[in-house]
């Protein structure tokens, strides 16, 4: 695997709205403030997959599509809106996304 | 009463890997790998139906729980507009300290049964240790 770091493009609420209308993910806590408000947040979160596809996407970017036949991840801590996570990669396959200090994704790529 | 709960099937949809779908995502994710990412990144296994029923079933308070992780693995990308059939099943689940994790994994097969892709999505419903529903109850 190929060793890189990517500025991966900033989700905002809207993203959160789209990409939970395509996997069909209409928890609110991704779009409604009020909700994320009741369950102390300070904003709405991302959705976790949303988080994992950003960075699948940095590492397919990398490597391309052939080259990866899987990937795991733990989410960490939650991501908020218009936050653009830093993306890394190693040539073991490891791969995190952290915003700033905090890691927000700890995951491992399977190559083919 | 939870080993009872694992392997069990909780929910079977037949769908398509619709070619419009993937250029949502496309046009989300904004990247020039994009579109190959939503080949594979295209399907979220528990929300397949469109909604949390499967989390439900197990008696998982939405409010009250969080995605702990996530894994895919594919054989092949997915073919815009191909036919998907899933199933969702409950992998694992267990209680730690007041907690009630459960992994649920989502098998995409087309029709003639030849596997696509695997997912295991990892949840945690705090506080959820000792709730929930019998397995009958999830049928």
């Amino acid at each position: 695997m190929k060793a890189f770091t990517i500025k991966a493009p900033a989700m905002g609420t809207e993203q959160f709205v789209r990409y939970g209308a395509t996997v069909g993910d209409f928890n609110p806590v991704h779009y409604d403030l009020n909700f994320a408000k009741q369950l102390k947040l300070p904003a709405v979160i991302s959705q976790g997959p949303l988080t994992f596809t950003l960075a699948l996407d940095a590492a397919i970017a990398e490597n391309g599509l052939d080259a990866i036949a899987g990937f795991k991840a733990r989410i960490t801590a939650p991501v908020f809106p218009d936050t653009a996570l830093t993306i890394t990669g190693d040539a073991d396959g490891k791969v995190t996304a952290s915003n700033g200090e905090t890691t927000v994704l700890d995951g491992q790529l399977t190559a083919r | 009463m939870i080993p009872e709960l694992k392997g069990k099937v909780l929910k079977t949809h037949k769908t398509r890997a619709y070619a419009a779908y993937m250029k949502d995502l496309e046009a989300t994710l904004g990247t020039p790998s994009a579109a190959e990412t939503a080949r594979v990144a295209l399907f979220f296994g528990v929300t397949i139906a469109r909604d949390f029923d499967v989390l439900e079933k197990m008696g998982m308070v939405l409010n009250e729980t969080l995605m702990g992780g996530h894994e895919i693995t594919w054989t092949r990308p997915f073919e815009p507009d191909e036919e998907v059939e899933v199933t969702v099943t409950l992998a694992d689940v267990q209680d730690r300290g007041k907690n009630r994790i459960a992994v649920i994994e989502s098998r995409f097969q087309t029709p003639g049964g030849e596997e696509i892709q695997r997912q295991y999505s990892t949840f945690v419903h705090l506080g959820g240790a000792g709730r929930g529903k019998t397995a009958e109850a999830a049928a």
